[in-house]
């Protein structure tokens, strides 16, 4: 691999032409640049780099694709303002506890693999100690402390609260301190199979449009949740809780692939703004702010006995049961804070999202005097790929981990993506390469490359327009009060849309990314639909929900049943379920 | 938008010292051009969007996918001079006002909390 290929945004910054959008030429033969390496990791978010930087240490060679920039992207590129850690200064400090309280606090998700919460909480306290090496200004800078808090029933102050606003680009300067190999802007589309195992992979820049095909031993899919499925609050399709340019993009390739699907109706949300779909919960909730309704009274008492503090799916299902009582709107309350604590609050909420400062001054909020109002975010498909505790697929050679995966929150998207990329480092050093076959190039660069003649030929139509209709589709038929007539229904619109997938059309390869994107958003609303079709009950855990209007109750029977989802053999969306009985063994785990 | 953050936007707007979208003069990733040192060779902002929406332009960065932005502050929180600042679009803002506001905000003492606690 060439220099300037390899290296990061300050090494080639100088020889790279200037970025400028051009309109891109359907008839020419796209230039093809292939590569050859032993782990491939797609998706250069927080699992992403540390699955790089695991797998480089296991002494393979690695390669980082990602579609923007890996010093920004994912949903941690904002900023992180908390990280739940173990550091072993109290009683409850340790691991054992830790597992207890994960439980205890409803934060595991329904028919989670207890074995990945056990690595979890093992592992984390290496992951943290690393994290701070690298530079991670955990403490406190004036007191040189941690300032630990507790929030989403975590039982204990596991929490440190801190000034993460470089969280990502300390993390990728960690990636380009190990030597690794990376490329920006390219978006991986799809996965290639031989014979049973995973090859590699294929993408497309999106500033110059060339085709990249990547020849892998094992891949690692850290390319995180669907969002932009549903409709936000606001209406406005980008402004979602979490990064709306991650759009399952993991999730449709491995199911394209043929791995399985699993738990994807359990879908996420929080409790946001009104209408700025924000994160930040945590800090608004470690800090002790309250939640009220409009008649002024604090309600979370009914829902959870932990209250504000309980796991982040209560706080979502206590304000959308206050709405329906005819008690909305809600209010997150700050009034009560004292000034230290308010001025505390304030730079803590600037630290996941820069311009929530701008928002209230703008909206003419003053967090000291007044309430704001919340809302319940838009959902997105934060489970998927099915994973078991070797972060294994049901494809040979592919991992997976990090969001879209199921795993909540960003230690233990950190975790997983360290021990996903030792374990594909460990496969990749036991097995040869595998050809991708002739044939899969070139279908996959036919595939990717026609929204662009769909253009010439006039009759196509954008991205946008497509998504939105998915979008309405999902938020009408497959939100919180779906029933099994309305999924029917929402499959049966979904089915009509169908064709368009082969006329949505784009003029320039930036356009091209988001049509690819939305396919991927198309095939996420399908699989979320078929999937909570079956499950014939409402069940929440983690900050996950399962909701359905017709079965309002969690259904014990239900309680060890997953629904699986895989390829069916006769076309893209040929989707088939199964649902399979888990057995929950609580002695499995504490040691 | 609120009176006061338009009024605002407005005066600067009309003095020529911001660049903005072409379509959406009212709202956006605002770049002041003062303090904007792409003529130095800066690309920060372009260099970290984490959306691909801004390019380089007319000898500058242009916002190209303003509808695209999710405003996640990184192309200001990377900007040396902080030349960018944000204007939210009304979609966003208004979000929050329902109704006349005086009325409906919620006054919470220390009876009425207890009051809910016992309810449930």
């Amino acid at each position: 691999m060439n220099k300037e290929e390899s290296l990061t945004f300050f090494e080639t910054r100088r020889s790279k032409p200037e970025k400028i959008l051009v309109p891109a030429d359907p008839f020419k033969e796209p230039e093809i640049r292939e590569f050859k390496t032993d782990v491939l990791v797609v998706g250069g978010g927080v699992a992403g780099c540390l699955a790089a930087i695991a797998a480089k240490e296991a002494g393979v060679e690695v390669l980082v694709v990602e579609k923007y920039n890996v010093y920004s992207s994912g949903d941690a590129g904002t900023g992180e303002d908390h990280f739940l850690a173990i550091l072993g200064t109290e009683d409850w400090d340790n691991p054992e506890e830790f597992i207890r309280a994960y439980i205890a606090g409803g934060r595991d998700l329904p028919n989670e693999n207890r074995e990945l919460i056990r690595k979890f909480a093992y592992k984390l306290p290496e992951i943290t100690r690393r994290l701070e090496k690298m530079g991670m200004p955990f403490r406190d800078e004036k007191t040189g402390k941690y300032y630990r808090v507790e929030a989403f029933g975590e039982g204990h102050p596991y929490t440190i609260q801190f000034d993460g606003s470089k969280f990502k680009r300390i993390i990728a300067s960690s990636v380009v301190d190990h030597r690794i190999p990376v490329i920006n802007r390219v978006m991986v589309t799809t996965l290639f199979t031989n014979s049973g195992r995973v090859a590699g992979a294929a993408g497309m820049h999106i500033g110059d449009g060339s085709f990249y095909v990547f020849n892998a031993k094992a891949v690692v899919l850290t390319t995180g949740e669907g969002c932009r499925i549903y409709r936000s609050t606001s209406g406005h399709p980008f402004d979602s809780w979490h990064s709306p340019y991650n759009t399952g993009d993991g999730i449709a390739m491995a199911f394209r692939a043929g791995a399985e699907i699993a738990n994807i109706e359990f879908l996420a949300l929080t409790m946001c703004a009104k209408g700025y779909s924000t994160p930040g919960t945590h800090a608004f909730f470690g800090m002790n702010c309250y939640l009220i309704n409009s008649k002024g009274e604090r309600f979370m008492q009914r829902y959870h006995p932990l209250g504000e503090r309980a796991e982040r799916s209560y706080l979502t299902w206590g304000i959308y049961s206050e709405m329906r009582a005819g008690r909305g709107p809600c209010y997150v309350d700050a009034r009560h804070l004292s000034p230290e604590d308010q001025e505390r609050l304030i730079e803590t909420l600037v630290v996941d999202k820069g311009p929530f400062g701008d928002y209230l001054r703008q909206k003419g909020i003053d967090l000291s005097k007044e309430p704001m109002e919340v809302s319940i975010s838009e959902f997105h498909a934060q489970c998927g790929i099915l994973i078991n505790e070797r972060f294994e697929t049901a494809v040979s050679g592919l991992y997976a981990a990090g969001e879209g995966t199921g795993s909540t929150g960003v230690s233990r998207v950190a975790v997983d993506g360290y021990e996903a990329g030792k374990e594909a480092a460990a496969f990749s050093s036991k097995v040869e390469l595998l050809p991708i076959l002739d044939q899969d190039k070139e279908t996959e660069k036919w595939r990717i490359y026609s929204p662009l003649k769909n253009l010439q030929k006039g009759s196509g139509i954008g991205y946008l327009e497509f998504e939105t209709r998915v979008r309405d589709i999902m938020s009408d038929y497959v939100g919180f009060e779906r029933t099994e007539s309305s999924m029917k229904k929402a499959l049966a619109l979904l089915e009509e849309l169908r064709p368009l997938t082969s006329r949505l059309k784009a003029g320039n390869y930036h356009d091209l990314m988001r049509v690819l994107e939305s396919l991927n958003i198309f095939l996420v609303a399908t699989l979320v639909t078929v999937a909570s079709l079956q499950r014939r009950e409402t069940r929440w855990g983690g900050n996950l929900i399962a909701p359905r209007g017709d079965f309002p109750n969690p259904d014990p029977q239900w309680a060890k049943r997953t629904v699986v989802l895989r390829k069916g053999p006769a076309h893209e969306y040929d989707i088939r379920f199964e649902i399979r009985l888990t057995e929950k063994s609580e002695e499995s785990i504490v040691n | 938008m609120t009176s006061e953050a338009a009024k605002q936007a407005e005066k600067l707007f009309k003095q020529g010292l911001e660049w903005r979208g072409k379509d959406n003069p009212h709202y956006g990733v605002i770049i002041n051009r003062d303090t904007c040192i792409a003529r130095l060779g800066c690309r920060n902002c372009i260099e970290f969007c984490p959306g691909d929406l801004i390019y380089f332009e007319n000898g500058r960065p242009e916002v190209k996918f303003l509808d695209e932005c999710w405003y996640c502050g990184i192309c200001a929180s990377v900007c040396g001079p902080r030349a960018i600042s944000y204007i939210f679009p009304e979609q966003i803002l208004q979000g929050g006002k329902t109704g006349n506001k005086k009325n409906e905000q919620p006054s919470l003492d220390m009876k009425q909390e207890k009051d809910g606690v016992e309810n449930s």
